[in-house]
């Protein structure tokens, strides 16, 4: 993937930038607003990641001048810590997604790959398949080979969230905000105890793991 | 208090508005005295005329019918009374015959006269008319004006004096207006000064008369300034000590975590010393992150954002965030929540204030009791109520528990930087909800309650 990164704390920077090629992405760097935006206009990028306090022009301003020059590439946007109205108001000026500083490598990783493959395609799909596990997101069944799984709700959304993102890691604050819809850390076991339980359910009599923990990111479902 | 020096005095506002009072009974007075000169001058001439002529009708018809002898006896008798005009009868020769008045030949008709003599007074003297008799001679009747002027310049006078009076009697009330303002306002100044120079316990002096006047009402406002910027200073004040004993622990830790990154023997060694100091910073994060969403709330800017927030669907949610927590730990979680309860909120931080007691309760109750989560609405008022079965908070700790880094000292070793409640509370006051701690016999009752008119539009339904 080719990701523009837009951001002036060049400390900041180079710990995106690095962390992204390290796992093989070919990042960018823009350290103003205007050139940002100069750069997101010429260049076809997959991924933007917009700093919302920036020189020159500021991330919202840029992420709303983009949308509006028809630039259609998934923004995540950086907000300060403490700043929840940027949030709300980065989604509402066009922002696809919003990390609140500081943030772990992990977590910045998972919401670009996630922002970057998001397909058009997988989210009308309405069964989603990994291995021998289906989910049906209209009758909201959910099947391991031609065993029924039954589902809370929340263990459902849960699951759905993971499936939607087959194959990429999930994070935890991802999936308290997606499917909690808590954007705040509510400090309990929540995500661990019904990840836990729907293992539990989807895992039974020796079949093979689907759900798997990437110690220090999230998780991730995937076939092996 | 000082006494205010008399040249502010003379400059104060309540001083020239005395003067200016002042000034403007003086012109009343003088516009009076000028009206009534010349009113009793032109009222003094034309009674006389009227006085003059009537006595020139009866004289003249006395001479004529009884003769002059008849009218000389009644001249003679009347100039003599008190307050009698003035005669003098000629008869043809141009001889006196009777009267008190020596005139050179008058002129037939209305005529008045000045005397030289009585000095610069304004106005005449006498008023004379002169006519022909029956049977040669004339008849001269006049009335001297003197009396009247007399009490034209007594009215005059007393108007005089009274203006004199009035003078002094406004600038004395204004001096003694001026300086009591004056003294009021430098308890405000003093005030003031006291507030810059740091002491912001300082309050301006407010009388406590009834009727408050401008200077009270200032300084009422000056009082109600000063007590919130008191309480906000000292909630900064205890804030940032707060942080300061909040964050020197774990910064030792990470600091020791680091020295042994750096002893390390191993590659191995030093990652886990490593990854404790992180997980040390993350701690540290967590509580800077609860700071700032405090911060955040208490500025009040979500307001701008309120939508309808349905209180049995968000207690749902976020209890059943929790219910696995608590139910692995033995304990079970009740939804008592039986109504339909709409405010106008910010969802996302109702839900945080309620996982901040959720998580209380869990943090301080016994592992496998009873957690409940309560919803009761009544008329317009709406309840939440979180209980637990710990040991609760004793009554004079419920106020002080609210404020930010306070922890019961038995809850010192749990974890958390005691800022939960602290983000309740202000949750609770952007919503325009009472909190309050309770007892739930056994165990801490926390309830948010909302008045039925509370500030908040609010649209209540019931189910």
């Amino acid at each position: 993937m080719r990701i523009l990164v837009i951001e002036d704390d060049e400390q900041t920077a180079r710990y995106i930038i690095k962390g992204l090629r390290e796992s093989g992405q070919s990042a960018d760097w823009a350290r103003d607003g205007r050139d940002g935006m100069f750069r997101a206009a010429q260049d076809a990028y997959d991924v933007m990641i917009v700093d919302r306090m920036l020189p020159g022009l500021d991330g919202l301003s840029l992420v709303k001048a983009a949308r509006a020059a028809g630039v259609a590439t998934p923004v995540l946007m950086l907000t300060a810590m403490g700043a929840i109205e940027d949030r709300v108001a980065g989604l509402e000026g066009g922002a696809d997604d919003y990390l609140v500083k500081p943030f772990s490598f992990a977590e910045l990783n998972a919401r670009v790959n996630a922002l970057g493959r998001r397909g058009p395609l997988q989210e009308q799909d309405a069964v989603l398949k990994v291995a021998d596990l289906t989910l049906d997101r209209l009758r909201r069944t959910v099947k391991r080979g031609a065993q029924s799984i039954d589902l809370q709700p929340r263990e459902f959304r849960l699951l759905e969230e993971l499936m939607l993102n087959a194959d990429r890691v999930v994070t935890r604050t991802m999936l308290l905000e997606r499917v909690w819809d808590f954007h705040f850390d509510p400090g309990t076991n929540i995500v661990e105890t019904h990840i836990s339980r729907i293992r539990g359910k989807i895992d039974r009599g020796g079949d093979a793991p689907l759900i798997h923990t990437v110690r220090g990111a999230g998780y991730v479902i995937r076939a092996a | 208090m000082s006494s205010a020096p008399l040249k502010d005095l003379l400059a104060s506002t309540s001083f020239r508005l005395s003067l200016v009072c002042a000034a403007v009974i003086v012109l009343a007075f003088a516009l009076s005295g000028l009206g009534l000169w010349f009113v009793t001058r032109s009222a003094a001439e034309h009674a006389a005329r009227e006085r003059i002529g009537l006595e020139m009708q009866v004289l003249q018809n006395e001479i004529r019918d009884e003769g002059m002898s008849a009218a000389i006896a009644a001249i003679q008798s009347r100039q003599n009374a008190p307050g009698a005009l003035e005669y003098q009868l000629t008869g043809p020769d141009g001889g006196a015959l009777a009267g008190n008045l020596e005139l050179e030949a008058p002129a037939t008709g209305w005529s008045l006269i000045y005397l030289p003599s009585a000095g610069a007074k304004p106005g005449p003297d006498l008023v004379v008319f002169a006519q022909p008799v029956a049977g040669g001679g004339s008849l001269v009747i006049a009335e001297d004006l003197e009396r009247t002027e007399a009490l034209r310049y007594a009215i005059l006078r007393t108007l005089f004096w009274i203006a004199v009076a009035a003078l002094l009697l406004s600038v004395t009330a204004g001096y003694l207006a001026a300086r009591g303002a004056l003294r009021q306002m430098d308890g405000v100044f003093a005030t003031m000064e006291r507030v810059g120079a740091g002491d912001l316990a300082a309050r301006a002096p407010v009388r406590s008369a009834r009727r408050k006047s401008d200077i009270d009402v200032l300084g009422l406002r000056i009082n109600a300034m000063l007590a919130r910027i008191d309480g906000l200073v000292g909630n900064l004040r205890r804030v940032s000590t707060g942080v300061a004993h909040e964050l020197r622990t774990p910064l030792t830790h990470v600091r020791q975590q680091l020295d042994e990154v750096v002893a390390a023997n191993t590659l191995d060694a030093a990652r886990a010393s490593a990854r404790t100091a992180q997980f040390r910073i993350d701690d540290m994060m967590r509580t800077f992150a609860a700071m700032l969403r405090l911060a955040e709330i208490e500025a009040g800017a979500a307001q701008a954002r309120f939508v309808q927030v349905e209180l049995g669907a968000l207690i749902e949610r976020v209890a059943d965030a929790y219910r696995p927590d608590i139910e692995s730990g033995g304990g079970s979680l009740v939804i008592d929540a039986p109504v339909q309860a709409r405010i106008q909120g910010d969802p996302d931080l109702l839900a945080q204030a309620l996982a901040n007691l959720l998580d209380n309760a869990m943090a301080h109750g016994p592992a496998a009791a009873e957690i409940a989560v309560r919803l009761r609405m009544n008329g317009g008022a709406i309840r939440i109520a979180v209980e637990d079965r710990g040991p609760g908070v004793p009554a004079a700790e419920r106020t002080r528990i609210l404020e930010p880094f306070v922890r019961l000292d038995r809850s010192r070793n749990t974890a958390g930087a005691g800022l939960g409640l602290s983000i309740v509370s202000a949750v609770a006051r952007l919503h325009g909800a009472q909190l309050s701690l309770g007892d739930a016999q056994p165990g801490l009752c926390v309830e948010l309650a909302w008045a039925p008119d509370a500030a908040n539009p609010t649209e209540r339904t019931s189910s």
